[in-house]
C-alpha cells in the first residue's frame, strides 16, 4: 500500500510563518525573502558577502530589523533537513535533493502524513529554536518563531491529510 | 551664567579625505605619465634631422601622441568599471515607489527634499543590497539604492525608524558632498594602478627572457610593483574610510540620537581590529560609533596614514627627478634635484602640518604625535624612493635614497624638528584659539613658514641625496670628476652646507621658523576686526 504523503515547499512554510508572526512584513515578503530563498541556507540576515554594499554604502551589516530573513533562513534549514532525513530512509530523494540545491530552487519536501505526532514536533521545535538562535535571535524571539513554525505544520497536515475512506 | 561650551567643528580644516585623494592622484598619476613616457620612447621612431645616429633622439610627435595615447589606454579600464559597477548595482532594482514600502517611499522623499540637492536622485529598490544601501550611477543622474530589509525598519517605528532615516541621510550626505566625482575618480585611478603594476610585472618577465637581468633582481623588482600597487590602494582604502565619517557625521546633524543608534546597531557584532582593518572600505562599527561620540577624533593624527604620505613622497622624488632628467639640458641635474625636493618637500611638509595641527585640537598635549610623525617620515621617505619601479623598468633609471649614515641622520634630525615645530607652531594657535574659531586665519600665517622651512629643508636633502647616487654610477665612469675624488661622500656633505647654509637663504628659514610660533601666540588672542564674533556680539 502507499505511504500517504504531504507537500511541504520552503517558500509556503516560510510565507506562512511571516504571515502569523510579522504580518507587515508580508506584502514585501517577494523582496525580503529571495535572496534567502535560493538555498543559501548558509548566511546570517543582513549579510551582504564578500563586498558588502561596496564604496558609498553604508558599510553596516547589522542594522536588519526584519524578521523575514531570518524565518525564511530557519524554514530552509527545517526543510533541507527533513529532505535529507527522509533520503536516507528512502535512497533515491538524496539525489533529487541535491539537483534542487544544484538548480538553486527552493527545496521541497514530502514528509509523511502521520509523521507530525506530539514527540516528533517537539523534536522539531528544539531543533527550530537552537537554530533561530544560533542566527542571532534572541531566545524570546527564537520560541516565537519555534512555536509559530511547528503551528503551521501541524495546521499543515491538517490542512493537506487525505481524507480517510 | 556660562552657556553650553560649544562643539568644535571639524570641517574647519583642510578637508582629510581632499588630502587622502590629492595624495592618491599624485602617486598614481605621475607613476601612470611615467609608465605612458616609458612605452611611447620605446615605440616612438628616431628623429635623425638634427643629429648623426647613433645620437638622434626620438621623434617629439610620436613622444606626445605615444604618451597621450598609453595614458588613456592606462585610465580607461577604470572608466569600464566605474560603469560596469553602477550597471549591476541597478540590475534588478525596481523603483521604490512600485514596492510594497509606500510608507518608507514617502519619507524618503521627504528626506531627499530636505537635503536640497540640485540633482534629486531616483530611488530604488536594490534586491540583493539586504540591509544595505548605497548611492550610485552616472554623475548627471544619481540613484539612491537602498535594500529591502533596511526598508522594512521603517514601519517597525520608533527606534528602528530613527536607524532607517539615518542610513538615508547617510547616504544623502554622499550625494550633497558631491562624492560620485571623486569616486569615479578613485576608481579611474585604483585601476590604472593595478593595471600599470601588472603591465610592469609583464615587461619585467619578458626582460628575464633574455639574459641581462638576474633572477633575483627580477623578483626584487617584482616585490617592489606588487608592493607600489599595495601603496596605492592602501591609500585608496584611507581615503574612502575616512570619508564614510565625514558622510556619518554630516547625517548626525538632523538627528544626533538617530546617528548614534545606528552606530550602535552597527558596532554590534562587528569584527576586532586586524590587518584587515586597513584594506576596508568602510571604518570599524566601534570606530564609527567612537566618532559620533566626539567627532574631534577626526582630527587625531594617524601614523599610518603619514606612513603612506612619506612613502608615496618617496616615490614621487625618484619618479619626478628621473622624469626631469629625460627632458631638462645636460649638466642640469642639481637645479632639478632642488626643484624636485622643494616642489615634493613642500607638499610633504603640509601634508605632515595638517595633520599635527588638527591633532593639536583633538589632544590637550601633543604626546607622542610629533615624534610618531617623525619617525614616519624618516622611514617612509626612503622605503618610497626605493620603490619607484618604473624608473628601473626601463634600465637606466635612478634607485632610491642612498643609505648613507650622515644622510639618515641628517632626515631623522631634521624630521624630529620639523615636526616638533608644527605640533608647536598648532599648540600655541589652540591656547589662543581652543574653539578653532579662526582656523583660516592661523592656516594664513602657519602654511606659508611651513612652505618655507619644509621646502628648504627637502631641497637640500634630496640635493644630497641625488648628489650620493651620482656615486653609483661612478663603476661605468671612473674618470667623472666627483669619482676621481678621494673622500668623495664628505666632500659632497661639505658642498651641501656650502650650498645651503651660506647666503640669506638660511637666516631667512630660521627666522620665520623661530617668529611663527610667538606670533601664532599673539595672532591667536587677539579678536579678528569685522569677524563673526564682532558681529553676533560675544554676550
Amino acid at each position: 500500500m502507499r505511504e500517504r504523503t504531504i507537500v511541504v515547499t520552503h517558500e509556503e512554510l516560510a510565507r506562512r510563518v511571516v504571515d502569523r508572526l510579522a504580518p507587515d512584513e508580508s506584502a514585501a515578503f517577494d523582496l525580503l525573502a529571495r535572496p534567502y530563498l535560493n538555498g543559501s541556507t548558509g548566511t546570517r540576515p543582513g549579510r551582504r558577502g564578500r563586498g558588502g554594499d561596496g564604496p558609498l554604502g553604508i558599510g553596516l551589516e547589522e542594522i536588519s530589523g526584519a524578521l523575514t530573513p531570518a524565518i525564511v533562513l530557519v524554514c530552509g534549514w527545517f526543510v533541507t533537513a527533513v529532505a535529507e532525513g527522509a533520503a536516507s530512509e528512502a535512497g533515491g530523494r538524496l539525489t533529487r535533493s541535491v539537483l534542487e540545491r544544484l538548480r538553486r530552487r527552493p527545496p521541497a519536501v514530502e514528509a509523511p502524513a502521520e509523521g507530525f505526532d506530539p514527540a516528533r514536533l517537539a523534536e522539531i521545535r528544539t531543533s527550530v529554536l537552537a537554530k533561530a538562535e544560533v542566527l542571532g535571535l534572541s531566545q524570546a524571539e527564537a520560541a516565537l518563531l519555534a512555536d509559530a513554525v511547528v503551528g503551521e505544520l501541524t495546521l499543515l497536515a491538517a490542512e493537506r491529510q487525505p481524507p480517510r475512506s | 551664567m556660562s552657556g553650553p561650551r560649544p562643539t568644535l567643528d571639524v570641517r574647519a580644516f583642510p578637508s582629510d579625505p581632499s588630502l587622502l585623494l590629492i595624495l592618491l592622484a599624485a602617486g598614481v598619476l605621475l607613476s601612470d605619465l611615467f609608465f605612458a613616457l616609458w612605452l611611447a620612447e620605446l615605440n616612438a621612431p628616431l628623429d635623425c634631422s638634427s643629429a648623426t645616429y647613433p645620437a638622434c633622439p626620438k621623434d617629439a610627435g610620436a613622444m606626445f601622441s605615444g604618451t597621450v595615447t598609453h595614458l588613456l589606454q592606462v585610465l580607461t579600464p577604470g572608466m569600464g568599471m566605474y560603469a560596469l559597477s553602477a550597471w549591476l548595482r541597478r540590475r534588478r532594482a525596481v523603483p521604490l515607489r512600485d514596492t510594497a514600502f509606500q510608507g518608507a517611499a514617502e519619507t524618503v522623499e521627504r528626506l531627499v527634499g530636505q537635503a536640497g540637492l540640485g540633482r534629486r536622485p531616483t530611488v530604488l529598490v536594490g534586491r540583493r543590497l539586504r540591509s544595505g544601501a548605497c548611492v550610485t550611477g552616472p554623475l548627471g543622474g544619481p540613484h539612491l539604492l537602498l535594500g529591502p530589509e533596511l526598508l522594512a525598519l521603517h514601519d517597525k517605528g520608533g527606534q528602528q525608524r530613527r536607524v532607517f532615516e539615518t542610513v538615508v541621510r547617510h547616504e544623502l550626505a554622499h550625494l550633497q558632498s558631491g562624492d560620485l566625482r571623486p569616486q569615479l575618480l578613485t576608481t579611474l585611478l585604483r585601476w590604472s594602478n593595478l593595471y600599470a603594476g601588472a603591465f610592469a610585472v609583464f615587461a619585467l618577465t619578458l626582460t628575464l627572457s633574455g639574459d641581462d637581468i638576474p633572477a633575483g633582481d627580477y623578483l626584487f623588482s617584482v616585490v617592489r610593483v606588487v608592493l607600489l600597487a599595495l601603496l596605492g590602494e592602501l591609500i585608496a582604502r584611507a581615503y574612502l574610510r575616512v570619508r564614510e565619517h565625514h558622510a556619518d557625521l554630516r547625517a548626525g546633524t538632523a538627528d544626533p540620537e538617530g546617528l548614534l543608534a545606528t552606530m550602535r546597531a552597527g558596532a554590534a557584532g562587528a569584527a576586532g581590529p586586524g590587518l584587515r582593518v586597513w584594506l576596508r572600505h568602510h571604518p570599524l562599527g566601534s570606530d564609527r560609533l567612537a566618532v559620533a561620540l566626539a567627532p574631534s577624533r577626526l582630527l587625531a593624527s594617524s601614523p599610518g596614514r603619514l606612513l603612506l604620505g612619506a612613502t608615496v613622497a618617496g616615490v614621487l622624488l625618484a619618479t619626478l627627478q628621473d622624469l626631469l632628467l629625460r627632458i631638462a639640458a645636460p649638466g642640469s641635474g642639481v637645479s632639478t634635484a632642488i626643484l624636485c625636493g622643494a616642489v615634493i618637500g613642500t607638499a610633504l611638509t603640509l601634508f605632515f602640518a595638517f595633520s599635527l595641527w588638527g591633532h593639536a585640537w583633538h589632544a590637550d598635549a601633543p604626546g607622542r604625535a610629533w615624534p610618531a610623525a617623525a619617525a614616519a617620515l624618516t622611514v617612509g621617505l626612503p622605503v618610497g624612493s626605493h620603490l619607484a619601479v618604473f624608473t628601473r623598468v626601463s634600465g637606466r633609471g635612478l634607485t632610491g635614497i642612498p643609505p648613507n649614515p650622515l644622510l639618515l641622520a641628517v632626515l631623522a634630525g631634521g624630521a624630529l624638528l620639523l615636526c616638533g615645530w608644527l605640533a608647536a607652531l598648532g599648540a600655541a594657535w589652540r591656547r589662543g584659539d581652543p574653539q578653532a574659531r579662526r582656523v583660516p586665519r592661523f592656516l594664513a600665517l602657519a602654511v606659508p613658514a611651513a612652505c618655507a622651512v619644509g621646502g628648504w629643508l627637502f631641497a637640500m636633502f634630496w640635493t644630497w641625496a641625488a648628489s650620493l647616487l651620482g656615486l653609483s654610477f661612478c663603476p661605468d665612469f671612473p674618470d667623472a670628476p666627483l669619482c676621481r675624488l678621494a673622500d668623495p661622500e664628505r666632500r659632497i656633505a661639505v658642498s651641501m652646507l656650502a650650498t645651503f647654509g651660506s647666503g640669506p637663504v638660511l637666516p631667512a628659514v630660521v627666522l620665520v621658523a623661530s617668529a611663527a610660533i610667538p606670533l601664532a601666540l599673539f595672532l591667536a588672542r587677539r579678536p579678528e576686526r569685522g569677524g563673526w564674533e564682532d558681529q553676533t556680539g560675544s554676550g
